[in-house]
């Protein structure tokens, strides 16, 4: 580039005619470059999913609550049109970075209780923020059928290439709330309790979520945190409670890089 | 200039460009959330806010850093540098929105203090744990101490050269970026053409800063015969010197500016007082050597600033032999016109 004129551009004097030009030329080039990097930055983006948090309406819920392997609240839907599967069953946890309390699902196991919420959803995956003064035992005259437990299906022991991240941000309460920029966030929800699930996407496209419990049958969190957020091989005993895909692990199966391809699981499971 | 302070000086300029820099903020904002609700309505606020914020942030730092080459290479980009400080201000407020949302977002609420997870929570072996998050902090800690101290009271009391080098650590809060950046956003959007994005970012600063730097330095790989003559360099030909500009020559690694003007020669520092501008690319203009950064000016005899402004640079003797330039090897300190 070279100064072809004679032209001294100074603040506080009126702006050389040349160097308007040029000036002129270098904004509309800046503006399109503003608006390019805006658009490209935008629509490349590839984690954003169609998950959902219903942060301003508040629902009323009924059914059984089980606490193990992770807090649940099993509510019948059989008679109900719409819904394939006659039980739903929605993982429960408290508001911001903390699952459903331990000395509350001790307490609660196996009752049929009302509590409210909110409803935060990904595909089939259902989860309540429950408001946590909100929730209540509640007498029935009639037991229907969901209070007794549903027999885990065993599928077999599966080993699958994913991501671990907390159920609550990844089912719907921050969207992306997956991979490294959540990681973070990832570890201190599942260190607060939030139940930690697999998140695999199959060689199909689709993803699916498997929650990780511990060997037996516990919720686990503590023993899985160096992991969150990074793709990760498991191995363990897929089990199947109702619509849910729950995987027992030991916490040491777990190798920080897949073998095959990562998020493609190398055994896909069948559907029961 | 100015001989009192202002919060800011304001001009017709000044106004004109921070209505343009903040028409463009605006612009990338409304752009980068409206095709992303566009095309992922299901998309969270905060964490729609604290990409659009990001991006917009280090596509403002790339700009800024680009500003002082082009300058460097051509004056008919010396209005963008003008104003520059508003710029870097405009930055950190960008920067400091994306980090406070992401701290409050991602730490916040949880079982454990949120500056304490904002240290650990994602540090840990190999590549894929790389923290990311502490590099945007320091970035943030850099831009805050720019942006706090862009001000000519800083650059008076801090002096022009600490307040420079100082200032000067924006190209650590970049690489600090850079790494913030390529460890943390582009681990999970791996779009090839994102990541095209920021490589190509980093080609277009490191490639204007080292053809500037190249063309900036001709002065210092040509060094004038040392040999005195009573005291006396070498300098150039007078006919080497365009009329009311300068020619830049380097004294034993110092450069200095030798302007010629209505039939005279005169030589001076090449460094503004100011904020160590280069004078030698500036012009004569009413009579008094004038900044190219922010027009700050002095008298080409004394060196000083003509009242009532205070300003000094050192300038030195010079003798014409047979239509050369020769200059004294010592700087003289400026003479006071009062």
């Amino acid at each position: 580039m070279k100064n072809t004129d004679d032209e001294f551009f100074i603040g506080w004097s009126p702006m050389p005619p040349n160097t308007r030009i040029t000036l002129m030329k270098s904004l509309w080039i800046l503006f399109f470059i503003v608006i390019v990097t805006a658009v490209a930055g935008s629509a490349l983006q590839r984690t954003i999913g169609t998950a959902s948090f219903e942060y301003e309406t508040v629902r009323d819920f009924e059914g059984y609550f089980h606490k193990d392997p992770v807090p649940m609240l099993v509510v019948d839907r059989s008679g109900q049109s719409g819904h394939e599967n006659p039980r739903s069953r929605y993982l429960l946890v408290h508001p911001f970075k903390f699952g459903f309390s331990k000395n509350s699902a001790s307490q609660l196991n196996g009752q049929f209780i009302s509590l409210r919420g909110k409803l935060i959803y990904r595909g089939q995956d259902t989860m309540i923020e429950v408001i946590p003064e909100s929730v209540k035992p509640v007498l029935r005259s009639v037991e229907p059928q969901s209070d007794t437990p549903t027999p885990f299906m065993d599928l077999g022991e599966v080993s699958l290439c994913g991501e671990i991240v907390d159920s609550k941000c990844y089912f719907g309460v921050m969207n992306p709330g997956d991979w490294k920029p959540h990681r973070a966030c990832a570890i201190r929800c599942i260190s607060g309790g939030i139940p930690a699930v697999l998140h695999v996407k199959m060689s199909t496209g689709q993803s699916r979520v498997y929650i990780l419990a511990s060997a037996n049958g516990e919720s686990i969190q503590q023993a899985i945190l160096p992991h969150v957020a990074i793709p990760v091989e498991i191995s363990g005993q897929l089990r199947m409670l109702g619509d849910l895909s729950i995987l027992f692990i030991h916490p040491e199966s777990i190798s920080p890089l897949c073998s095959a391809a990562a998020s493609v699981n190398r055994i896909e499971p069948k559907e029961p | 200039m100015s001989v009192t302070y202002h919060a800011v000086g304001w001009s017709t300029f000044k106004k004109r460009y921070d209505l343009i820099l903040w028409l463009g903020i605006v612009l990338f904002l409304v752009v980068f959330c409206g095709v992303s609700l566009f095309l992922f309505p299901k998309v969270t606020l905060e964490i729609l806010l604290i990409r659009a914020f990001g991006s917009a942030a280090f596509l403002l730092l790339h700009i800024i850093l680009c500003i002082g080459p082009l300058a460097r290479l051509h004056r008919h980009f010396l209005p963008l540098l003008y104003n520059r400080r508003h710029m870097g201000v405009s930055l950190f407020i960008l920067a400091l929105l994306h980090g406070f949302l992401s701290w409050i977002t991602y730490h916040a609420g949880g079982d454990l203090n949120p500056f304490v997870s904002l240290i650990v929570s994602d540090a840990g072996p190999g590549i894929s744990r790389f923290p990311f998050q502490i590099f945007g902090v320091m970035a943030l800690v850099i831009l805050f101490l720019m942006a706090a101290t862009s001000h000519d009271f800083w650059l008076v009391n801090l002096t022009a050269p600490f307040w420079k080098a100082m200032h000067m650590l924006v190209y650590a809060a970049y690489a600090f970026l850079v790494v913030h950046v390529v460890f943390g956003a582009l681990q999970a959007e791996t779009h090839g053409f994102l990541t095209g994005l920021v490589g190509g970012g980093m080609v277009v600063v490191l490639g204007l800063h080292l053809v500037s730097g190249w063309r900036e330095h001709k002065p210092d790989n040509q060094p004038l015969d040392s040999r005195l003559d009573q005291g006396f360099i070498e300098a150039c030909r007078v006919a080497d010197i365009p009329e009311n500009r300068a020619r830049i020559v380097s004294i034993a690694g110092e450069r200095v500016a030798i302007f010629k003007y209505d039939g005279k020669v005169c030589a001076v520092s090449n460094v503004c007082q100011h904020q160590n501008g280069p004078l030698g690319e500036g012009k004569i203009v009413h009579g008094c050597i004038t900044c190219p950064w922010h027009g700050y000016q002095y008298l080409p005899e004394t060196g000083a600033s003509p009242p009532p402004f205070v300003e000094k640079i050192p300038i030195f003797k010079v003798k014409i032999q047979n239509g050369i330039v020769h200059i004294s090897a010592l700087p003289e300190i400026a003479r006071d016109l009062c």
